[in-house]
């Protein structure tokens, strides 16, 4: 295999995963080390407190270009994410995830970064092992996404993804409050490969998602990146509005015509509640907005890193790794 | 053994010809009318780390989170540059400037700070504005920060030591120190490079003012080791587009850059905050000599890595061409390493009493050590 040239730099979120951390890392360097000469890894820990930072200090010593941030607490899988590209210097970036992205896929995302010269997305060709409950609404998601946000954006989307320096520094400039990658990816515009490819679970069972998390995510997503469920407030508001001249147009004609009326607290309880109904609807929507447009206005960082720190591979090992790093 | 190249009984021994080293000794000679020598292993003064470095007159400013730190290296600063004034480059315009995330002072702050230690700040040409990322940098300011030419101060300690007849040895190796019953308090071992030899010297001071390789001489004398960091650092020689060739830039106060012109090379240096330091060990959990570990070193560079990086906060360092790298042992005492204080050692050695390590953490402050060395006569009252 030929060495290539340029810069490539891997990002790597953590979340309790010091069960699988070492033999991960030590696969994706071993990947890296053969492919390029010039890579970084960087590992955002999202406030591990399994020993995650622990091991990691282990492998600072055992592997240069390695590189540690651990945030202040836990802020996402795809902020880590969004912490770790905006600190990387590569010409491509991979992100991937340690618990079923195999390392050895890193050319072919890097290959198609090249070629597209844009975003590259990972698309699992195997249905996911989370629960029915939890599938059938990330369908449910991909689906209303693809209508309300972005009509091309790949199914069974995962977090193996690259992106060239271009598209990153686009990225880069989103200031959302509730980041995703995938969305994002899709929203710069910029042209898009795909790698279809067989997540391997290094962890068995897989640990389960949960629903209630991924439903908060699916609804801010859609509310941050879509104006589509406001349109439909205002297509609700103006459907209220026609019945409502209509029922009063009713409600005169009975005065005109009915000399004697009596009618009953069925229709005036109706109309109410029917009325309010349609109020709470339109109000719910315009709070779920609102209370977005609260979050971004307060123009908060999106992440604090609490902690920084940098390979120092052991002196024993220091006259060897370097022949490896210069005859490479 | 033979006989050593001048006299054998001398006040004291200052080992290491570095800008520490030979300030001590001027001192020792000129203010206390001692009688010194200075044994160096390199073939001039000035060799190692007070070479290898960055060669920043600090002024201050890089000590945003240490009022006390910036008020002290801004008067040493000042002294410095009236007494080396041929020594120190001020033609060039130096800025700072303040990244939006990952720094550990804001802009405000970094204003506040300087005002209260009254280090000047001022607003930026505009053209100076547009070399910054804007997304990335909050704030840029002009500001007075020199380099010093390293050759040209160790021409001055030449002459100054010279005018004073302070013998200089170069390569000549101080291997180990015993006590006496003698005269002397001190018995020195030293070793001629050139042919293997070795004589002794009997002093009453020995200064141990060898920075990276303080414990070699303290291990080798079976005295303790004091608790030192060491790390393997790299400062990039590089050649600038022509717009920045009077310019230096840092960026406060995290992971990122300070570039700024090298006077003896006609280069500019350029360090990063996450690629300057290679590897590190604690003396004290090492088991090899630091020069000896050093001497085989083949250090790669990290220089590719520093310019990526650096080219995102100021697109401009993307055309930088690596000439150069200096390659040097940083030596940090483990308290300091998370302030950016960086105070001096002087640490006298009750196991053997005459011995003195010296560890200076920049060159201006040389002069800390004065006050130390006035209680030299009377070492019992010393704390
Ligand atoms: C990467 C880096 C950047 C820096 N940047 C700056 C900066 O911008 N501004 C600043 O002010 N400071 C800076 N410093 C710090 C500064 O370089 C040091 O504080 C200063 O040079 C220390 O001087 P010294 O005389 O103690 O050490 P040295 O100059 O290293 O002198 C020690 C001398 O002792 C000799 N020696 C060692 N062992 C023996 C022996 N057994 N026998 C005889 N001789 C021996 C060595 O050959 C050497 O010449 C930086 C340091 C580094 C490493």
């Amino acid at each position: 295999m030929t060495v290539a040239s340029y810069f490539v730099s891997v990002v790597v979120p953590l979340a309790d995963d010091a069960d699988i951390l070492e033999p991960f890392v030590d696969e994706l360097l071993g990947v890296l080390r053969e492919g390029w000469q010039n890579y970084e890894v960087v590992l955002v820990d999202d406030a591990s407190s399994d020993g995650t930072r622990e091991r990691v200090a282990r492998l600072l010593e055992r592997h240069e270009c390695l590189r540690y941030l651990r945030l202040s607490k836990r802020f996402g899988t795809e902020v880590a994410m969004v912490a770790g590209l905006d600190g990387v210097i590569g010409d491509v970036a991979v992100v991937l995830q340690p618990e079923s992205d195999p390392p050895k896929l890193l050319g072919r995302f890097v290959e198609a970064a090249r070629k597209s010269g844009g975003v590259v997305f990972g698309v699992r060709t195997t249905p996911s092992e989370q629960s029915w409950l939890y599938r059938a609404l990330r369908r449910r998601f991909s689906r209303l996404s693809r209508r309300m946000i972005d009509p091309d954006l790949p199914e069974n989307v995962t977090l193996y993804m690259a992106f060239t320096r271009q598209a990153l520094n686009a990225i880069g400039q989103f200031k959302d409050k509730s980041r995703a990658l995938r969305i994002f990816g899709a929203l710069v515009g910029f042209s898009r490969e795909i790698v279809s490819y067989e997540p391997v679970p290094r962890r068995t069972p897989v640990r389960l998602k949960s629903v209630r998390q991924g439903l908060e995510l699916g609804v801010s997503l859609i509310v941050t990146n879509s104006t589509q469920p406001l349109r439909l407030v205002t297509l609700l508001g103006l459907t209220a509005s026609t019945l409502n001249l209509a029922y009063l147009m009713y409600v005169f004609a009975i005065a005109l015509f009915k000399p004697h009326v009596a009618e009953g607290w069925i229709t005036l309880s109706a109309s109410i509640s029917g009325m309010f109904l349609f109020l709470f609807l339109i109000l719910s929507v315009l709070c779920e907005y609102i209370g977005r447009l609260l979050e971004e206005t307060r123009d908060r960082p999106l992440y604090f890193v609490a902690e920084e720190r940098n390979s120092s591979v052991l002196v024993a090992d220091a006259t060897r790794r370097n022949v490896v790093h210069e005859s490479a | 053994m033979n006989s050593p190249p001048g006299r054998a009984d001398l006040d004291c021994v200052v080992v290491g010809g570095g800008v520490f080293g030979c300030f001590l000794a001027l001192q020792l000679a000129r203010e206390h009318s001692l009688s010194v020598c200075v044994l160096e292993r390199e073939g001039a003064l000035l060799r190692r780390a007070s070479y290898n470095n960055q060669a920043r007159v600090h002024n201050g400013y890089h000590y945003p989170r240490s009022i006390l730190t910036g008020l002290r290296s801004r008067v040493n600063s000042r002294r410095f540059l009236s007494e080396f004034a041929e020594c120190v480059d001020t033609t060039f315009a130096k800025y700072y400037a303040v990244a939006r995330t990952r720094s550990n002072v804001t802009a405000a702050q970094f204003e506040q700070f300087c005002a209260r230690i009254g280090a000047p700040l001022s607003k930026p040409e505009p053209h100076v504005q547009r070399w910054f990322n804007e997304a990335l940098i909050e704030r840029v300011w002009r500001t007075e920060e020199w380099a010093f030419d390293s050759d040209a101060l160790a021409g001055r300690m030449a002459k100054d030591l010279a005018a004073r007849d302070v013998p200089v040895h170069f390569q000549h190796e101080a291997l180990r120190l015993k006590p006496t019953t003698g005269a002397r308090r001190l018995e020195l071992e030293v070793r001629r490079l050139a042919d293997g030899s070795s004589y002794s010297l009997a002093a009453d001071h020995v200064f141990n003012a060898t920075y990276s390789d303080l414990n070699g001489l303290l291990s080798r004398s079976s005295v303790p080791k004091l608790a030192l960091k060491q790390e393997v650092t790299e400062i990039a020689l590089v050649e600038t587009p022509p717009e920045l060739e009077r310019v230096g830039v840092t960026v406060m106060c995290g992971p990122f850059f300070s570039f700024m012109p090298f006077p003896p090379r006609k280069l500019h240096s350029l360090s990063h905050v996450r690629y300057t330091p290679h590897r590190s060990w604690r003396d004290r959990e090492a088991e090899f000599d630091n020069h000896a570990f050093f001497s085989g070193l083949n250090e790669p560079s990290y220089c590719e890595q520093m310019i990526r990086d650096s080219a995102r906060y100021m697109p401009a360092i993307a055309s930088f061409r690596q000439r150069d790298s200096l390659i040097e042992l940083k030596t940090v005492l483990p308290q300091s390493e998370h302030d950016d204080s960086r105070p001096i050692l002087f640490h006298r050695h009750t196991e053997l009493p005459g011995l003195i390590s010296v560890l200076g953490g920049k060159v201006d402050n040389i002069y800390d050590i004065e006050r130390e060395l006035s209680t030299l006569r009377d070492p019992q009252s010393a704390p």
